[in-house]
């Protein structure tokens, strides 16, 4: 009988301790929690500049593109005019009218030229089904945004991804913590049971806790 | 012995619970509460971290929004300026084909022939200029008519584009907002659980009857926190598919089409465009039966279709069920939330054609409420709705109001509102109210006087000013101008307008006010300050602002409208046929 109380004592001071060793994960795990909370912020605010960023280079790139653009086009509808005064040039048989055609193809060429200057050459392909000059705003498009990418960071995805990572993070420890609630109650209700039932209450307790271990083990260890 | 008196024997007496029994359901109780404690505060941290992707999202919606919005500026600035430039070469090909025409008609063959050949030139430039700008392919480019629906391309890629990024920046916020409450409702709960952790810790600690106060009131207090922890939690949140979203913003992209179109009067295109609006606001609802704004953009192209055939008093003209339709939409909107001066006035506007004109005159009330900073365009709104309710005097009063507010806001009351005022009661016209006329002749003077005094009050007009007359218009001065007519050949380059005038004071301002079938056209008005002799003839020249050009008037029905420091004092028209 005094062996049996002598027993069951000890138990009762091992199921103490698991008490306070749940407490103390618990604690861990809430700690962790916040640390990931706080990540996922810093992440957030991380992805944000950089849509910010990327915004302003998208605006700053497309008006650019469109000063081109218009400045190509313009160079291209003189060089038209140009060429076409010119193939009419080679069936025109009157001197007057010759040197008229002429002239006026000399000006169209010259404000070819003039409108040409103020484009960026070195997107200004040419098509190789009709031979003719195009601006390769695609090009000239993803080389703007690769440059600006070098000295600024225009993808907000993987801080989203990372902040999305460690809400994951947060919520799995959240869960592990629910999981040690559970153990902390059924443990709370061991030291009050009657003998015979507080073997089977630590029982159900027991893989809890081991469970909850591993998962903040392996939650820290893997995201 | 009776049945009631035999006493029980399988029910024992209830026995008070021991120490150890206190001790053991106390100590039960606490652990439970912890447990309830550590689950609430799961559900927060997924609560609070939904709340922030769904924050984070918007915001970087909204920042895509606005990115994609300002290179949508640059874009049709770009576009604007290759139809601009493509005109351009139109206006060169049409003068030079004029020109050939003319040579061959006086027999200079070879004059001719250069002529077409520069004409053709300039057409084979304007077909390979072409492809340089999406306005002017084919999908917005009215070859034969020269044409670009400039609309259509804003409604492509400016309207639909904004209007999908602000849904879905709306949808992203409405997610973050409820998932936000949710984790603030369980952050209250677990304050409130430990305030019954420590009147379970205090029952531990003590006896008798307050012990069983503090257990009882700390166990209904978590079964009361149990409860609305599942409530909190099985509480839906709300959620808008894509396919919904995208939907609605084609819906707005025609309605915007068709708000564009009625003040030009093309019916048949409001019609059917509203009408295509309805279905796809429709087809939003039905993907998501709680979408607000989709019932809210239901009822406007309701509203605006069944206007316009009322409006138009076509043989189709809508019946008041069609009114009808688009108050229940507005009605459905309000329920589920919207709540704006714009929904108010749209909806009084709908309740008066449906015949509640009462009801109409109350949204109408509510909707200046709503949006005091409205005053000018619900103000007017409201008198006209007074107006149809035989109100007479109100309806003067109320408009009274509104035009003085405009005068004491002179930001706030843009030109479009006093458009929109005097569109909508010029083609009430038909309608014969007494008191119509009276109000659009204020409406129009009140306009006038603002622009171009600064104040709403006209001066009453003390000169004697004769009628109207047009007549072919000379380019030298001292032809004959008693020919006065009223129908104008085609290819008129501008008509010669005159009228008498006696005692009309130096620094008089006189604003003429041209419209062509209805619809103002500003380039052919003008404004003066009177500089002339006080009595004799005022002649002047309607026409296009830059003159001797191949462009003559479009053929139209013109009206003509004089004001005299902001009096309407005369009003006449001429045909171009």
């Amino acid at each position: 009988m005094e062996e049996e109380k002598k027993t069951h004592d000890r138990f009762r001071t091992v199921v103490s301790i698991l008490i306070a060793t749940v407490t103390v994960i618990g604690a861990v795990a809430g700690w962790r929690i916040s640390v990931a909370s706080g990540a996922a912020g810093a992440a957030d605010s991380r992805g944000l500049h950089a849509a910010l960023q990327a915004a302003n280079t998208g605006v700053s790139v497309s008006t650019f593109l469109s000063t081109y653009l218009s400045f190509f086009a313009e160079y291209r509808e003189h060089l038209d005019r140009a060429t076409l005064i010119e193939r009419d040039l080679v069936h025109e048989s009157n001197a007057q009218r010759r040197k008229a055609m002429e002239a006026e193809a000399l000006r169209e060429h010259s404000l070819a030229a003039t409108a040409r200057g103020y484009v960026n050459a070195d997107y200004i392909s040419l098509d190789p089904d009709t031979g003719r000059e195009y601006f390769d705003g695609n090009r000239f498009w993803d080389a703007q945004w690769a440059e600006t990418a070098v000295t600024q960071d225009l993808d907000p995805a993987p801080s989203f991804a990372e902040a999305d990572q460690a809400r994951t993070k947060a919520r799995g420890l959240t869960a592990a913590a629910v999981g040690l609630s559970v153990a902390l109650f059924l443990l709370s209700a061991a030291t009050v049971a009657p003998r015979h039932r507080m073997k089977v209450l630590s029982a159900f307790a027991a893989p809890l806790i081991v469970a909850a271990c591993v998962a903040v083990g392996l939650l820290e260890w893997l995201l | 012995m009776t049945p009631t008196a035999r006493p029980d024997a399988r029910k024992p007496p209830r026995q008070p619970l021991s120490e150890a029994g206190w001790k053991r359901l106390l100590v039960l109780l606490i652990a439970g509460v912890a447990f309830l404690g550590a689950a609430v505060g799961a559900l927060q941290v997924d609560a609070g971290a939904r709340a922030a992707r769904y924050s984070r999202d918007a915001r970087a919606a909204m920042l895509r929004s606005i990115a994609k919005s300002s290179s949508a500026t640059v874009r049709s600035a770009y576009e604007r300026e290759r139809l601009a430039a493509h005109q351009a070469l139109a206006t060169e090909w049409i003068f030079e084909r004029r020109q050939a025409t003319a040579s061959a008609a006086a027999a200079a063959d070879a004059e001719a022939a250069q002529h077409a050949q520069s004409a053709n030139r300039l057409w084979d430039v304007m077909q390979t200029s072409r492809d340089m700008s999406t306005l002017l392919s084919a999908q917005y480019f009215d070859e034969a008519a020269f044409v670009a629906d400039v609309v259509q391309f804003n409604v492509d890629y400016f309207t639909v584009p904004s209007v999908l990024a602000s849904e879905q920046d709306a949808a992203q916020r409405a997610q973050s907002t409820a998932w936000g409450n949710k984790a603030e409702r369980y952050v209250v709960t677990i304050t409130i659980l430990a305030v019954s952790l420590f009147l379970l810790g205090l029952a531990l600690t003590l006896r008798g009857g307050l012990r069983r106060l503090f257990a009882w009131v700390g166990g209904l207090i978590t079964a009361g926190l149990v409860a609305f922890v599942l409530l909190t939690a099985l509480a839906a949140t709300p959620t808008v598919p894509d396919e919904s979203l995208s939907r609605y913003a084609d819906a707005a992209g025609h309605l915007t089409y068709a708000a564009y179109a009625a003040p030009l009067g093309k019916t048949a295109d409001v019609v059917e465009r509203a009408g295509k609006a309805v279905d796809l606001a429709s087809q939003a609802i039905a993907l998501s039966p709680g979408y607000a704004a989709a019932y809210e953009l239901r009822g406007l192209a309701r509203l605006l279709a069944a206007q316009e055939s009322f409006y138009a008093r076509a043989a189709g003209s809508p019946s008041t069920a069609e009114f009808v339709q688009a108050v229940a939409d507005f009605d459905r909107a309000a329920a589920l939330g919207r709540d704006s001066g714009s929904l108010e006035d749209q909806r009084a506007s709908a309740l008066s054609l449906a015949g509640r004109t009462n009801d109409a005159i109350a949204a109408s009330r509510r909707a200046l409420a709503l949006a005091p900073e409205q005053r000018l365009r619900f103000g007017l709104h409201l008198s006209i709705l007074l107006l149809g309710a035989g109100l007479e005097d109100e309806a003067l009063l109320e408009a009274e109001g509104a035009l003085r507010w405009a005068e004491l806001h002179r930001l706030g009351s843009d030109p479009v509102t006093f458009h929109e005022a005097i569109r909508i009661l010029d083609r009430l016209a038909f309608l014969g109210w007494p008191g119509l006329d009276a109000l659009e002749a204020r409406v129009k003077e009140a306009f006038v006087s603002l622009t171009h005094r600064g104040t709403v009050v006209p001066l009453p007009l003390t000169a004697h000013v004769g009628p109207l007359r047009f007549y072919t218009a000379r380019e030298s001065e001292g032809e004959r101008r008693s020919e006065t007519r009223t129908r104008f050949p085609g290819d008129t380059q501008a008509v010669g307008m005159g009228f008498d005038v006696d005692g009309l004071a130096a620094g008089a301002i006189l604003v003429v006010q041209v419209s062509r079938n209805g619809i103002e056209q500003p380039s052919l008005g003008w404004v003066e300050a009177w500089s002339g002799p006080t009595s004799g003839s005022v002649e002047r020249t309607i026409g296009a602002s830059v003159r001797k050009t191949v462009f003559g008037l479009v053929p139209g029905t013109y009206g003509v409208e004089v004001y005299i420091d902001g009096t309407l004092a005369l009003r006449g028209s001429f045909v171009v046929e």
